[in-house]
């Protein structure tokens, strides 16, 4: 029981996160590699707020804005580059924030990780078995969802994906472009800020390793696989890459084996739909990272 | 603290040298290919990887370690050029990006499945370096910092000369310059990206040996080269061996005395290097020295 509560809270908090994550890279068409480093500050901004006895609602709502000031830093160089340049800087983010949670040694405890991140209290009901915490992502997953379906069905959507097109074309027809995707950056990391604060909250101990390259690759093979600037694409693939590394829990591995061939797995993800693939299982053909 | 300066230098130099070897195969490539190949700092790792096997777990040498590593790291370049990248080349240009990522992450399974997650290092119990003192014991270089530092300049040397000079080295220039223009000339492309991957997958596997008898052997130290082989690149110019070589002596210097002349600790490294790359993509991505903006933005 715990553990099919396990895989559908993931489910749902990666849902989040591929989500967020399709909006930079597919919808707008950027090579946005920070996505671990944005629901990281999410996440470690909740648990620094909630171990010390922040309300645990307000400490998930600052999550989501700390990650969205992230984000905006992330925006300064990512706005202004292109094409494999903005790649670079994202993961150069990665690392630096990566590098910042392992050194402020007195905020986040560096290598040792937060423990005992308390689970959110809901009009007095704490939240501490898994099935009343599942339900309560289940609702935050629902709410985002539609929020992101409403905005990625909208006409901001059609202009964030004519900017990924052809941005002078856009121009031309006196739209900021700078400011639209601008917009697209505070929605991405504000809502994967809150995933992260989530997932802060549903382990009960975070520590600069949940928040590195195997999270990111994790992601991208999601978002590929579902495809570019698909909305149901999204969900699709993280079901998908959820379930098939779980098959791999029912083989006796040593941890060291089990985190390879999960990457492995991954990567060939990755490579077999680029070669065969390229566009996912639901997903159009764009025009991405080219600028 | 003036008295350590001529030591940080020589440390300084020795960093840069290695960091000049990883990022001259990567401008190459990226010089060519016109994308990011995200694989390449996993190939100086499978480099090391490789040397390790040989030398620890084997017990050769150092020259037949190394010329099994190399050889290994370059047979596996071209024939990751061969079925992933030259398949999709004319693609639209994430294609070749993405499956770059696919590479890097299945390279460093391979080696998480076989070494484990755990730290290495390249030197048997025992064998202690032999150390040298200059100028009144200001400065210490040990034998095989000695080494690191002449192997990667005469491969340097070497490679700037095969590229001037030589038949083939010529080609991959003029392929670099314009691929159809090079077609129509006569030049084999395929065959000289061939090459190309042959060579930068070698310079890597060195640079990855240097690296690792420098420093200590992790799985995951191939997307940081990758990542810092690229701060090399963009802080020198994009695309030319020159940039690369400079650009890793400043990045060298930077790293060296920002942690050696304050208190930040060697933790901090990343911060300091991929900080300083930040504000160069944001202030100055085209290079400290300028350069062409068209040039750039046509890749």
């Amino acid at each position: 029981m715990d553990y099919a509560l396990y895989i559908l809270i993931i489910i749902c908090l990666y849902s989040i996160i591929t989500l967020t994550g399709n909006i930079l890279l597919g919808y707008l068409g950027i090579l946005y590699l920070a996505i671990p480093a944005i629901y990281g500050i999410g996440a470690y901004t909740f648990a620094i707020l909630a171990t010390n006895g922040s309300n645990t609602f307000l400490a998930i709502f600052l999550g989501g804005i700390f990650a969205m000031i992230g984000g905006l830093l992330l925006s300064i160089p990512a706005l202004k580059l292109k094409s494999h340049y903005i790649g670079i800087a994202t993961l150069a983010f990665l690392f630096i924030i990566s590098s910042l949670t392992y050194n402020l040694k007195d905020l986040t405890r560096g290598s040792l990780g937060i423990p005992g991140i308390p689970r959110p209290t809901i009009f007095g009901l704490y939240l501490e078995s898994n099935l009343s915490f599942f339900i309560f992502t289940l609702i935050v997953t629902i709410i985002i969802c539609t929020i992101l379906y409403k905005i990625l069905h909208s006409p901001f959507a059609k202009v964030i994906e004519a900017i990924r097109e052809d941005e002078i074309a856009v121009k031309t027809l006196g739209k900021n472009t700078k400011i639209y995707k601008l917009q697209a950056f505070m929605i991405s990391t504000f809502f994967s800020g809150i995933a992260g604060a989530l997932f802060a909250s549903y382990l009960g101990f975070i520590n600069p390793q949940n928040f590195h390259i195997p999270q990111l690759t994790t992601a991208i093979s999601m978002i590929i696989v579902g495809g570019m600037a698909s909305f149901w694409g999204s969900i699709l693939g993280t079901v998908i890459l959820v379930l098939v590394p779980e098959i791999l829990r029912f083989l006796t591995l040593s941890p060291d084996i089990l985190a390879g061939v999960r990457l492995g797995i991954y990567g060939l993800i990755l490579i077999l739909f680029m070669l065969f693939k390229p566009n996912g299982l639901m997903g159009k053909r764009t025009n991405i990272f080219s600028k | 603290m003036s008295e350590i300066i001529p030591q940080l230098i020589v440390i300084a130099l020795i960093i840069s040298s290695v960091y000049a070897l990883i990022a001259a195969g990567l401008t190459l490539t990226f010089g060519v290919l016109e994308f990011v190949h995200f694989g390449y700092g996993e190939m100086a790792m499978l480099g090391a990887y490789l040397f390790y096997t040989a030398h620890i777990s084997l017990g050769l040498g150092y020259i037949e370690s190394g010329l099994i590593s190399i050889v290994g790291v370059t047979i596996l370049g071209i024939i990751i050029e061969k079925f992933t990248f030259r398949p999709v080349r004319d693609r639209q240009v994430f294609i070749p990006l993405v499956l770059s990522i696919g590479i890097a992450i299945i390279l460093q399974s391979i080696v998480l499945i076989i070494y484990g997650g755990t730290t290495k290092n390249l030197y048997v119990a025992g064998d202690v370096a032999t150390k040298f003192t200059f100028f009144n014991d200001t400065i210490t270089i040990t034998s095989i910092q000695i080494f690191i530092i002449l192997t990667a300049i005469t491969a340097l040397c070497g490679l700037c000369i095969f590229l001037k000079y030589s038949k083939t080295g010529k080609a991959i220039r003029a392929v670099s310059d314009d691929k159809e223009v090079a077609a129509i000339m006569g030049i084999n492309v395929d065959r000289t990206i061939s090459i190309l991957f042959a060579i930068g997958s070698a310079l890597a596997a060195l640079a990855g040996i240097l690296i690792g008898l420098d420093r200590n052997l992790t799985p995951n130290m191939g997307m940081l080269l990758t990542v810092y082989a690229f701060a090399v690149i963009v802080l020198g110019g994009v695309g030319k061996l020159k940039g690369a070589i400079i650009g890793a002596i400043i990045i060298g210097f930077i790293e060296t005395f920002s942690l050696g002349l304050t208190s930040l600790k060697a933790s901090s490294k990343e911060l300091v290097i991929f900080g300083t790359l930040m504000l160069l993509l944001i202030f100055k991505p085209y290079g400290i020295f300028g350069g062409k903006k068209d040039e750039i933005e046509s890749r």
